[in-house]
């Protein structure tokens, strides 16, 4: 089972589900709010979280920009699950960004730290200690652990 | 005197003879007039009361054709302003208001035309009840809101306040937006402002056209 993530390639052109206590959808901004239990579902990816916002564009059709979700968010794939505060689904770019002592858990592994970047395209998730989102600044201290279990060599 | 005048006074004198034609024909007129006057005095005094059939009419409540409804009016027309003096248009192809005591008017083919900010939008429903007073809608069944710019939201069983301009669901509510389908519990909407609210079991299902 190699490294990369099951969202390899994921379709990020897939329709959206999105569950919740309550949507507000304010077509002037092009923008809807999700608050109370959401549960965000597209192909095999799924968010959950306490509140969400969905950018989008409707120029020729609803293209959706970004999904913000926030207030403790999980993130569920076939092959791992990812715990942060925030969370931040860019679409265009493909890239998904968790924010806040993360967790990343995959099959026996976890590994903690302050932000996690899973790539789309490549699958691949790369964790890191700096909590700021903010590309070119860098927190101190910032620390990433894991632990990894080593499947037994039957040999 | 003259031949002539004695002449003339002799016939004169023959006219007035007692007993001579004219003296009887007066005094038959003596008799004959007074009783034909009173004859007649008597007929006009006796006259009304003698009179056999009497020509006159019950009007029977219950014989009289009675419409059912009120008003039936065909391809109706109600024009109205909404809170900030826009005017808005409520086209029926048929419209009955079955008494003016309710101002409640059940109508056949909606086709309700407001002007909002940017432009102007219509609301059809097959089945509606107006409220004359209150000028709101109650639709039963599928209602359509689409403005000029291409903004559509579908949906049914909504009540739509005219004057506000807003439309509210509240047992139960599904429909299209231009984001996708939803339904929920309640929902609420701002035509104006063009904000949807869905709460309680809300579920939108998005779907994405424009290639990336």
């Amino acid at each position: 089972q190699g490294g990369a993530s099951a969202l390899g390639n994921h379709d990020t052109n897939a329709p959206v589900d999105v569950a919740a206590d309550r949507i507000e959808v304010q077509d002037r901004a092009d923008r809807a709010i999700f608050s109370g239990n959401v549960l965000v579902r597209q192909a095999d990816l799924t968010l959950s979280a306490a509140r969400l916002t969905v950018a989008y564009s409707s120029a020729g059709g609803i293209q959706i920009e970004r999904l913000d979700a926030s207030g403790g968010v999980t993130l569920r794939s076939p092959s791992e699950t990812a715990r942060g505060q925030f969370a931040i689904y860019d679409l265009n770019a493909r890239i998904i960004t968790l924010i806040g002592n993360v967790t990343l858990t995959r099959g026996q592994s976890n590994v903690n730290g302050g932000r996690l970047v899973i790539d789309l395209n490549s699958g691949r998730a790369v964790m890191d200690g700096s909590a700021a989102a903010r590309p070119g600044t860098s927190t101190q201290g910032g620390r990433v652990t894991g632990t990894f279990t080593v499947p037994q060599r039957k040999d | 005197m003259s031949e002539a005048a004695t002449r003339e006074r002799t016939v004169k004198r023959h006219w007035a003879v007692p007993g001579s034609a004219h003296d009887r024909f007066v005094g038959i007129l003596k008799i004959a007039l007074p009783t034909l006057i009173g004859m007649l005095v008597a007929y006009l005094a006796l006259a009304p009361l003698t009179r056999g059939e009497e020509f006159s009419f019950l009007l029977d409540k219950n014989e009289v054709a009675v419409a059912e409804e009120r008003m039936r009016v065909l391809s109706a027309q109600y024009r109205g302003q909404d809170s900030k003096g826009r005017p808005f248009v409520i086209g029926a192809d048929s419209a009955i208001q079955a008494t003016s005591a309710d101002p409640i008017v059940d109508i056949n083919g909606m086709a309700a035309r407001m002007l909002l900010e940017n432009g102007p939008a219509t609301l059809t429903a097959s089945k509606a009840r107006y409220n004359l007073e209150e000028e709101t809608v109650a639709v039963n069944g599928p209602v359509r809101f689409a403005a000029a710019d291409g903004y559509r939201l579908e949906t049914r069983d909504v009540q739509v306040d005219l004057d506000t301009r807003t439309m509210h669901g509240d047992n139960g509510v599904s429909g299209e937006m231009p984001l996708g389908s939803f339904s929920a519990d309640t929902m609420s909407a701002d035509l104006g402002s063009r904000t949807v609210t869905l709460a309680g079991r809300a579920r939108l299902h998005i779907e994405q056209g424009a290639a990336r």
